[in-house]
């Protein structure tokens, strides 16, 4: 009896103490799913863009489908605020967000061009800090606003322009245009020597509809001016294309498309795209599709002088052919072969050129790979002075390919016996 | 039986010697009952009065065999010369009577006892002896398929009301004399028949004689069932664990003779109840032992993960949705938070609602018509449930997650456990709604806490996993083959 009397009476404070703390229901919460961080009209202040998925009141009818309501109506929700810090800019948001934010939900992090180059520490200290965003979101810079790209939808993909984002991110592989990086990511690149990040750029286009043509100049729609403010969502669609170059968290170059591919090959990254090699001499192309590719990066000090060799291996399959060599001798698949190393090997070194010497930045991780294979002579030596030794470092670049499969025919299209 | 009377064996329990105050006496304890039937039977010899009770005797066999037997008795029987009162029982028993079910008596309590239970009784004229001959015959239930424990493969033979239909088919699958029964009659005013079974040498005579001790001591005035039986000797009445197996089929019945546990039998039950168990033998099912071994394995995990989805599946949603946010993943976040639109209950609420909302329906399918009772069980799970979700008044997720769950509840083999489990995932929700993930840990860690403690009979309610051998865990969460479960095979 006294076991009973014992424990009631711890239990009733236990529960009465901490009680229910932490319960939140999901129609208290805001769900965010994509943040945008740009520079404000003040020097010194940031916009903070928020778009978040609240429930907007539909038929009390259709309640019967309640859960296709997000597919009927659009259901997501754009807001910004402006002020010196992004703590400050949230407080901000709250006075026009009915709903407590909730940011453990975040796809998307839009970064604004004008920020990236100069308050990149302050922004991602912020993030760095706050348990409440999850490391798994997505890191973009936009070309030019972030509020501008997330107000920015693609109907025919999702409501959300977060989503459409993460989905153009996630499929990004398949062009080998930009490769994704979450935030935690980030964090780790950024943290350590030797290695500096490079992020996919994000561009929005707009499509204009025909009603606003023939309105001409006369706009219905109010442009207000209050600190937190609504943006209004307008129809478009994202690309991603090229990627940023970062050096000490300022933005300082844009690597193109190609460039991006054989950053990929460099440094590891899954690549499902494709690849032509024109030869108007002999008045053939080939197309190549890369199905498995891997790069393994060896660094060797030699009397003081750094060399790093790059080893790049690819599994192609060659999926279009214009000429007239039949695909079933061994030697002309060995041939292709070569094109294809040679030309990817030419890419990559222009490439890796351009990074050394123009841009300055290590993005391949030349720097890491040298303390992970000589960490003493890195600590003692290179550590410090890393910047300025990078572009001095001697690459050599081996391309070895292996084409695995030549498509159904072994005779060209367009022989004719 | 016998030591009830015997306590009371005082001089007015005796016979006299006087037939009319014998009988008149024996009326009068059974006071004007309407189906006593006293009759007289006179031959060359004497006078015999014949006092049986209608409808629990067997009418056509007193007739046939008793009374012509006694009248068919000529003048000068070879062996019945030297006939008188005092060796009468002897020797009517020994040259007349065509039974030899027969005992002598001098009691009046057990004579009427004898004539409740169905005896027929003889006295004869002026002696102190009666003749007690044995002609039970009641209308009882016939052996039937089982209603309750239903599987595919085995026999579906169950339980009747009467004990020594019960015994009988226990026997059969026994046919050893190391099958040993030992009897009482527990209840003063009820006088039922209660019967331990166990096998010598397998079930530890240690654990026999305990067990014997219990129930011999119940001091009641009717037992009404066995399961009344095991709330006077169990160890722990208030825990909400079952230590025991109730089962209706004597095939588990021998299954778990043969591993040293002793069973009870009970008259007016068709259920055995066998103890000692641990929880595990109440998630197992006969079919497991009737299929192969990789087969047996394969559903009895599945009975687990199914256990395991009913107790926690609901919990863990609450907290996820209420308290924990961040572990689910945001399309579904999306998916949930729109199917909340407009509900007026919290998620706490709303659960705690649909989930006695289902134990309600379940309740009210027992007592339902049996044709009736799986088309009201679907339509209310589908109507109710869809009617609920178009109103508003529930989310559309939650009912997934309430059907999955009950789904998951009729995996259990036994009701007892079913019962258990319920009760556990009732408090699971309130401690998940009130704290969240910590809550489920906390809880979880509790009742562990609770069962690791919990002993019947000396042995852990958890008894093959709690001393750890993993030689022992090999018909537990999985089905051994055959050869490594029946020791004697591998003398084979």
């Amino acid at each position: 009896m006294k076991k009973i009397i014992g424990s009631i009476l711890i239990v009733i404070p236990i529960v009465l103490m901490t009680g229910c703390y932490d319960y939140t229901e999901y129609e208290e919460m805001q769900l965010v799913f994509g943040f945008g961080i740009d520079k404000g009209e003040e020097d010194d202040e940031l916009i903070v863009t928020v778009q978040s998925s609240g429930f907007k009141k539909t038929d009390v009818q259709s309640m019967g489908g309640g859960g296709s309501s997000s597919g009927g109506s659009p259901n997501s929700s754009i807001n910004k605020a402006s002020s010196k810090t992004i703590m400050g800019a949230i407080d901000k948001l709250q006075q026009i967000i009915s709903k407590e934010l909730f940011f453990g939900y975040i796809k998307v992090i839009v970064v604004g061009n004008e920020v990236a180059k100069e308050h990149m520490d302050d922004i991602m200290a912020f993030f760095y800090m706050s348990p409440r965003v999850r490391g798994s979101a997505y890191l973009l810079i936009a070309e030019d606003k972030a509020y501008d790209t997330l107000s920015t939808v693609n109907l025919s993909d999702s409501d959300l322009s977060a989503k459409s984002l993460e989905n153009a991110i996630n499929k990004s592989v398949r062009s080998g245009v930009a490769f994704p990086i979450k935030l935690s990511d980030y964090y780790n690149i950024e943290l350590s020597n030797g290695w500096e990040p490079a992020i996919p750029q994000v561009s929005y286009y707009r499509t204009k509809s025909k009603e606003d043509e023939e309105q001409g100049g006369d706009t219905k729609e109010k442009e207000t001016n209050t600190n937190p403010n609504i943006v209004q969502e307008e129809d478009g669609y994202h690309l991603i294309r090229e990627m940023v170059v970062f050096k000490d968290n300022k933005k300082i170059g844009v690597i193109d498309e190609r460039e991006t591919l054989c950053f990929g090959f460099i440094t590891g990254q899954k690549i499902n795209s494709s690849y032509v090699i024109d030869m108007p001499s002999e008045d053939s192309f080939l197309g190549f599709r890369f199905l498995k590719n891997a790069g393994k990066l060896n660094t060797k000090i030699e009397e003081g002088q750094i060399k790093a060799e790059i080893k790049v291996s690819v599994n192609a399959s060659l999926d279009e052919y214009k000429g007239k060599k039949k695909l079933d001798d061994i030697e002309v698949i060995q041939s292709f072969e070569d094109k294809l190393s040679q030309a990817l090997k030419k890419d990559i070194e222009k490439t890796i050129a351009t990074v050394q010497k123009e841009l300055k930045a290590d993005i391949f991780g030349i720097g890491r790979r040298l303390f992970q294979q000589h960490p003493y002579q890195w600590n003692d030596h290179y550590k410090d002075d890393w910047e300025e030794l990078f572009p001095n470092v001697k690459t050599e670049v081996k391309v070895k390919v292996k084409i695995l499969n030549t498509g159904s025919n072994v005779e060209p299209f367009g022989i004719k016996e | 039986m016998d030591k009830q009377n015997q306590a009371v064996d005082s001089c007015s329990n005796r016979l006299e010697n006087n037939l009319e105050k014998n009988v008149k006496a024996i009326k009068s304890k059974l006071k004007n009952d309407k189906y006593l039937v006293v009759g007289k039977v006179f031959n060359f010899y004497g006078e015999y009065t014949i006092i049986y009770m209608e409808k629990m005797a067997d009418k056509d066999w007193i007739n046939r065999y008793i009374i012509a037997a006694l009248r068919k008795i000529e003048r000068r029987h070879r062996h019945l010369s030297d006939i008188s009162t005092s060796n009468w029982v002897e020797t009517i028993s020994r040259y007349v009577i065509n039974s030899v079910n027969v005992k002598k008596s001098r009691l009046k309590s057990d004579i009427v006892t004898e004539i409740i239970k169905g005896n027929t009784c003889i006295f004869y004229n002026n002696s102190d002896k009666a003749l007690v001959i044995g002609t039970r015959k009641v209308d009882k239930r016939s052996v039937e398929k089982t209603q309750t424990e239903v599987t595919v493969l085995g026999s579906k033979e169950a339980f009747t009301e009467d004990l020594a239909t019960n015994i009988v088919l226990i026997k059969r699958r026994y046919k050893t004399d190391k099958l040993k029964f030992s009897n009482y009659v527990l209840g003063q005013l009820s006088n039922t028949d209660v019967t331990i079974c166990w096998i010598q040498d397998t079930a530890s005579q240690q654990l026999v004689d305990e067990i014997s001790r219990r129930v011999s001591k119940i001091d009641v005035d009717i037992i009404y069932d066995v399961s009344m039986i095991i709330q006077l000797i169990e160890d722990n009445p208030l825990s909400i664990w079952s230590q025991h197996v109730l089962t209706e089929r004597p095939d588990i019945v021998s299954n778990h003779l043969a591993e040293g546990k002793i069973a009870i039998l009970c008259d007016n039950s068709p259920f055995a109840l066998i103890v000692p168990v641990s929880l595990f033998y109440n998630l197992m099912s006969p079919d497991d032992y009737y299929e192969r071994p990789i087969v047996g394995t394969f559903f009895r995990l599945l009975r687990y993960i199914g256990i395991i989805i009913s107790i926690y599946l609901s919990p863990l949603y609450l907290a996820f949705t209420t308290h924990n946010h961040a572990i689910v993943p945001p399309d579904l976040a999306i998916t949930i938070s729109d199917g909340r639109v407009g509900v007026p209950f919290p998620s706490f609420v709303e659960l705690l609602l649909m989930t006695f909302i289902i134990d309600l329906l379940r309740e009210a399918g027992i007592r339902l018509p049996r044709a009736m009772g799986s088309a009201i069980g679907i339509l209310g799970a589908v109507v109710i449930g869809q009617a609920a979700v178009s109103a508003g008044y529930v989310s559309a997720s939650l009912v997934i997650i309430i059907s999955i769950t009950a789904i998951a509840n009729f995996a259990i083999p036994s009701n007892l456990m079913f019962n258990s489990i319920r009760i556990v995932n009732y408090l699971m929700i309130v401690a998940a709604g009130i704290f969240g993930i910590f809550g489920i840990h906390f809880f979880s860690i509790l009742v562990l806490w609770q069962l690791v403690r919990h002993k019947t009979y000396g042995i852990s309610i958890l008894a093959p996993v709690v001393p750890g051998k993993t030689s022992a865990l090999k018909d537990i969460f999985v089905r051994a083959p055959i050869g490594k479960l029946r020791k004697n095979m591998k003398k084979n």
